[in-house]
């Protein structure tokens, strides 16, 4: 008998608008031990799900009809006692944002103690003790000390180490787990996946993980389901949903993921088209139906489709899926190569810096860096956070000041002259993409506003009928209506917010574009929409793109050139395929290793990072990577600032170990 | 992929604040007893009201309701309905001008301190600290007894002691605006500081300053109203509900109705701004 | 923290400095001088010049404020005191000593005889009210705030919200005619004295229930809105999903967060108090600091205005003092 079983589920919402069905009908089995992933884009349902099965759905929720059955017990109509018992005890939870989830005003081991004393009746001592191991057990170093301390006190991934220290001190037999790696950098996520596989052998718990990320899932699960507007749409055993994907959705999901090894030339990638329909707004009979490439009239919007099984426990809920073409649409061509012959500087920054003055001391966010960037070609900036690489971009476009170095962008050196001194000239060659496209908008102006002001201060164009012409010709390159000008940024969603800073960067024909994450808040298949037209602008008007991104198969995907940052200094930079390839820097080689690759067919070498990110208030003498390093050789790279060593092609890696050695290493993905 | 995309289709957008008040009861209410209260004030004139400040020697003898006084005559003779209603015209002449007054002064104040930081902010924030260290009657009461009662003084009042309430409210939420990124983005079209104050940040203040400026009306309202019975309000005869108060309160066990009927006008019109107040923060935090 | 508190002391010195100077400073409007009324109405014009002229009333603001300042601190002599001058003004403490607030110009005696008294009475009143306002509106703001949108929730926040909307004279006006005029259950005025027929406890119970009705609808609404924030909280889910009886997840995770915000409100209605019984000592008639303060302000006697500004200002800014540190306490996030 499965553990978990959820039969013809059906979740409601009151809303000021009326009764609203966040999940109309859903059914899923999971195994004792079993491990399952369930992915989807948000809005699609998968929260509401978890809470469900929790019974927290906060009093305008409600469950009509369907069963939870845990262990024989069905949760929909368990008693509140009845299901105090199985909350923390039998079914525990880790939740996506640990900082939120654990109380501030109580010590962690006050917060993890009450588990055990709540539901195996054990005396303090005895919960002290079970906490400390499990402590330990997550690989939290001296748990006396971390027991003692507040929430803040912890970083982002000892916090989530705890939170998931406090789903395990009751021994649950389900662990449901919520994006619980969403919002961390890339290697803690890795060590924080590495330690849930770990943990899953050793107490034999099922996990039910939900999460927008496919790589994600794909480290953790054996079984995957596919879930769309509150509907399970493909479940399959992992390594057949990736080889052999059925829905349309799942296919547009991995068509929209740069796969390793692709870049925009060879593979560009395919967005799905529109966004997810929020909650009771998809069609009856398939959820998908408006958004699929596929669909057929008669067939797909007629009845409710059902989940139908393709033989090796292979489900997909789709009318047309033995239709189906075995290769994907045709893609558009990718964008055209950069200009080539021209070695025509735009960006060169020379021993920039940018310290601020904490009290006495000095925060190094920015030291030293060198990097240029040619004329129409893309230039990309990674590290985690804390690698200064955000600081940069605010230095390039003047809204921030180097405290030391040379910058110069077309000729002039602006390292030193913020944005308010920049010429008019020199402030329309610099322009810039935000991150959030929640901040990006003025909220009380309607989206055509900032366009139509940026022709005007950059006197592109004078008169109303032209500014009105422009607009929406920057509307129309941006793949958007131009009704949609007198709109306020409230009414569009994030992806169509990203596109009209997008037309507001390009409005003022900028000769260098800078890119700070544009794509992370984005949604998977919207990223590949907005990356797209991002790449075709700057092509075809020959702009330079400095893209600054945490996400290195992104970067794999669209950059020409790359520099990997770790705490304030360049630690690699060269050609993207040279910087994917042996040699590697130390740093390169572990991040490569934590991308979590949506792709079971490749194996990926196992390096993790020990320890914290140093302060930069307090930063190692020598290497700065020195602390953390797996191939560090020794005293040498504490004491002494690692020599710069060049590989070809404009290939350098700063490090003590040489070069011929690096050579050597193995490469970190390997296809099986 | 790129030819569909113009048919994602926009969210639902959330209406503005006001255009949603009807869905709240409260709010509603509110509304409701504050337009009553402005409805009579601007047909005063036109009513037939007797006199306010005229005096009817001939009902003093029974001061109490009858079909010349419908709630009878104050102390003076005078008729409590029309003195009510033009003690109403009163307040809500001063009370939104005082506040509105306060609020140009203390957005002026918030926008600066919070836009320049630094040692404006410094001076601003010091000035506004030993303003708000005052409990506040005593700041009123010191100021209008030395600069005297008059409508005038009662708003260079108001403006003193809530403008620096205000210049807080207005300088956090310009604080946090200033790391949006659309701030950024003005710097990036070589926008002025004085542009960026006034049509990037300002106008996105306005949910948080619907509310306060909803409350601060009930409270100007309760502060001209105890000037008034404290003996510092507007000079008389002109009827004012806190001097009429203060006025009967002698003969509060002869003649209770003399006090109580301005009480309760008072107290209903404060009522009416905090329910409104009250259903413009329910309804922003529903968003 | 010790660098905090003295820090923040310092900016208290600071704050009692400028605001005892603005109080000066608005002085200079109110007609008439300071010499005529220490004077009094009947004395000739001829030794109100001779007086403003010994007094030196014509020196600018700032000497004089220096002046004023040096005498509090009793770094000078009060220069009213000066038998030269003939004005028989004696204060039993000698002319020169710490805390000379100088001579009230309306009770015709030195201001320290006729403040402490007063300000002994309105501490009682206050303390009693507060004593009723703190458990009362927190007991009311966290059961409403436990379920929103209760039952109990919408008569609590409707009842604080009409509360908030009765200013203390009406309020005052309207408990005489229901407990005074209707019911003469209890006395209208308080004059504090056994000779008036009523129980001093009889002439307490209406001004401490306008000033605890008043503030009271106000915290426990702020105690509702803080708790109810903190109960939709993710750190509360966490609790109620580990299992945790409701109980606990109240006593344990919410209040104490939720005890935050409003622990500075608390504090701060001291404040108000203070503002408060200016209104409730006019309306009972109540020999306190507040009707004084009134009184004074009426008349214009600025040593009586100045020390009682002070004091109330210091009462204000000590609270906030201690509502700081407090807070700093109760937040481990902001202990650092």
């Amino acid at each position: 008998m499965a553990l978990l079983s959820i039969r013809g589920l059906r979740v409601e919402y009151r809303t000021s608008r009326g009764t609203v069905a966040a999940i109309p009908e859903f059914s899923l089995e999971i195994g004792a031990g079993e491990s399952f992933g369930l992915v989807g884009e948000s809005g699609c349902g998968k929260s509401t799900l978890i809470m469900a099965i929790m019974g927290y759905m906060g009093r305008n929720g409600s469950v009509p009809r369907g069963q939870i059955i845990f262990e024989g017990q069905d949760l929909v109509t368990a008693s509140p006692e009845a299901l105090r018992k199985l909350r923390g005890g039998r079914i525990a939870i880790v939740y996506q944002e640990p900082a939120t989830a654990l109380n501030p005003s109580m010590t962690i081991g006050a917060q993890l103690m009450e588990v055990p004393i709540a539901h195996t009746g054990a005396s303090r001592a005895e919960a002290r003790a079970r906490t400390a191991q499990v402590l330990l057990d997550v690989h939290l170093p001296d748990p006396d000390s971390v027991m003692r301390r507040y929430p803040h006190q912890l970083s982002g991934g000892q916090k989530q180490r705890v939170v998931i220290a406090m789903a395990l001190l009751a021994n649950p037999a389900l662990l449901l787990l919520d994006e619980p790696t969403t919002g961390l950098d890339v290697t803690v996520e890795a060590t924080v996946l590495d330690l849930l596989n770990e943990l899953r052998q050793k107490y034999g718990t099922a996990l039910f993980y939900i999460s927008h990320n496919l790589g994600v899932i794909a480290q953790v699960c054996d079984r995957i389901g596919v879930m769309y507007a509150g509907k399970l749409v493909e479940d399959a055993p992992a390594a057949d949903l990736f080889a052999n994907p059925c829905h349309p959705y799942t296919r547009g999901l991995l068509a929209s993921l740069p796969r390793p090894g692709a870049d925009k030339r060879s593979h560009p990638l395919v967005a799905i088209s529109g966004v997810v329909p929020s909650a009771g707004r998809a069609p009856e009979s398939c959820g998908f139906l408006t958004r699929c490439p596929y669909a057929q009239p008669g067939l797909c919007d007629k009845a409710v489709v059902p989940l139908r099984d393709t033989g090796g426990a292979h489900l997909v809920r789709c009318a047309r899926w033995q239709d189906l073409p075995a290769e994907q649409v045709a893609a558009a061509p990718g964008p055209q190569a950069a200009v080539a012959g021209r070695t025509d500087i735009v960006m060169d920054a020379h021993d920039v810096s940018r310290v601020f003055p904490v009290g006495r001391r000095k925060l190094l966010a920015n030291d030293r860096l060198n990097m240029a960037a040619q004329r129409g070609h893309v230039l990309a900036v990674v590290g985690e956070s804390g690698s200064g690489k955000s600081t940069f971009a605010k230095v390039l476009a003047g809204l921030d000041s180097a405290t030391g170095g040379s910058l110069r962008i077309m000729g002039d050196d602006v390292a030193k002259i913020p944005v308010r001194r920049r010429t008019a000239k020199q402030v329309a060659a610099v322009q810039m993409v935000f991150q959030n496209p929640d901040g990006t908008l003025n909220p009380s102006h309607p989206v055509g506003w900032p366009l139509a002001r940026s022709l005007r201060k950059f006197g592109i164009a004078t008169s109303k009928a032209d500014i009105e012409a422009r607009v929406t010709a920057l509307l129309d390159m941006v793949r958007l209506p131009s009704s949609l000008r007198h709109a306020l940024p409230r009414q569009l969603s994030g992806g169509q917010k990203q596109r009209i800073a997008i037309a507001r960067a390009f409005a003022g024909n900028p000769e260098l574009l800078v890119a700070d994450e544009p794509v992370s808040a984005l949604d998977v298949s919207v990223q590949a929409a907005v990356i797209n037209l991002l790449l075709r602008i700057q092509a075809e008007q020959g702009t330079t793109l400095v893209f600054i991104s945490h996400d290195l198969g992104l970067v794999r995907y669209l950059a020409d050139e790359v520099v990997v940052m770790y705490l304030g200094q360049v630690m690699e930079a060269g050609p993207v395929a040279a910087i994917f390839e042996p040699p590697y820097h130390p740093y390169t080689e572990a991040l490569l290793s934590a991308v979590p690759v949506p792709d079971p067919s490749i194996k990926t070498k196992r390096i993790r990072l020990q320890g914290e990110i140093p302060s930069p208030l307090n930063v190692p003498a020598g290497c700065r990577f020195a602390t953390r390093c797996p191939r560090k050789l020794g005293a040498v790279c504490d004491t002494t600032p690692p020599p710069k060593r060049d590989n070809r092609d404009g290939h350098i890696i700063h490090c003590h170990i040489p070069l011929e050695q690096l050579a050597q290493t193995e490469p970190v993905f390997r296809h099986v | 992929m790129s030819a569909s995309t113009s048919a994602e289709t926009a969210g639902r957008p959330t209406p503005s604040l006001l255009r949603r008040l009807p869905t709240s009861r409260v709010a509603m209410v509110g509304l409701t007893i504050v337009l009553i209260w402005v409805l009579l004030a601007i047909l005063a004139p036109f009513l037939p009201l007797p006199d306010p400040n005229k005096s009817d020697y001939a009902a003093m003898a029974k001061p109490f309701s009858s079909a010349k006084h419908w709630l009878g005559v104050d102390p003076l003779g005078r008729d409590l309905l029309a003195r009510i209603i033009w003690g109403g015209r009163t307040v809500l002449e001063v009370a939104p001008l005082a506040v509105l007054a306060a609020y140009t002064v203390g957005c002026i104040m918030g926008l600066l301190a919070g836009y320049y930081r630094g040692w404006v902010d410094i001076a601003l924030s010091r000035f506004s600290d030993v303003i708000l260290s005052f409990p506040v009657v005593v700041l009123y009461v010191i100021l209008i007894a030395n600069i005297g009662p008059s409508a005038l003084n009662i708003v260079v009042a108001v403006v003193l002691a809530s403008a620096p309430g205000i210049s807080r409210i207005v300088r956090g939420l310009v604080l946090s605006l200033m790391h949006q990124e659309f701030v950024a983005a003005a710097y990036l079209r070589r926008e002025t500081d004085i542009f960026v104050m006034i049509v990037e940040l300002l106008p996105n203040c306005r949910g948080p300053l619907i509310t306060d400026f909803c409350l601060r009306l009930g409270y100007t309202t309760i502060t001209i109203g105890t000037l008034g019975f404290l003996g510092l309000g507007l000079p008389p005869p002109n009827p004012d509900w806190g001097g009429m108060v203060k006025q009967a309160t002698s003969m509060i066990t002869v003649f209770p109705h003399m006090s109580l009927y301005p009480t309760v006008a008072l107290v209903s019109l404060i009522l009416g701004f905090n329910l409104l107040a009250d259903g413009l923060t329910e309804l922003s935090q529903a968003d | 923290m010790i660098r905090y508190t003295l820090r923040r002391v310092a900016e208290m010195l600071i704050t009692l400095l400028v605001a005892s100077f603005l109080v000066f400073l608005v002085t200079e409007f109110s007609p008439g001088n300071v010499a005529r009324k220490t004077l009094g109405a009947f004395a000739l014009q001829e030794q109100v010049d001779l007086l403003y002229e010994k007094l030196h009333l014509n020196d600018p603001l700032m000497v004089r404020y220096v002046r004023w300042a040096g005498v509090l601190t009793g770094l000078q002599a009060d220069p009213l005191q000066d038998p030269a001058l003939k004005l028989d003004f004696k204060d039993p403490r000698g002319d020169r000593y710490f805390g000379n607030f100088g001579y009230s110009a309306l009770f015709k005696a030195p201001v320290n005889d006729v403040l402490w008294d007063r300000l002994g009475n309105t501490a009682l009143l206050a303390g009693i009210a507060f004593a009723v306002i703190v458990p009362l509106s927190l007991l009311l703001g966290v059961l409403a705030g436990m379920r929103v949108g209760s039952t109990l929730d919408r008569v609590v926040s409707t009842i604080s919200i009409v509360m908030t909307s009765v200013p203390e004279f009406a309020l005052g006006v309207i408990l005489v005619a229901i407990f005074v005029v209707w019911l003469k259950l209890l006395p209208g005025t308080s004059p504090l004295k056994t000779n008036s027929g009523w129980p001093i406890w009889t002439q307490l119970l209406l001004p401490v229930s306008v000033l605890a009705l008043y503030d009271a609808g106000y915290v426990a609404r702020i105690v509702r809105a803080s708790m109810a924030e903190v109960m939709a909280k993710p750190y509360v889910r966490t609790a109620v999903l580990k299992g945790l009886p409701w109980r606990q997840v109240i006593l344990r995770h919410a209040l104490r967060n939720a005890m935050i915000a409003p622990f500075t409100v608390i504090l701060l209605q001291i404040n108000w108090l203070i503002g408060g019984v200016v209104v409730t000592e006019l309306v009972f008639a109540y020999p306190g600091f507040g009707r004084m303060l009134l009184d004074a302000s009426l008349f214009g006697d600025v040593s009586l205005i100045e020390a009682a500004t002070l004091i109330a200002l210091f009462v204000a800014t000590a609270t906030q003092l201690i509502s700081d540190i407090g807070y700093r306490l109760l937040d481990p996030q902001a202990r650092r």
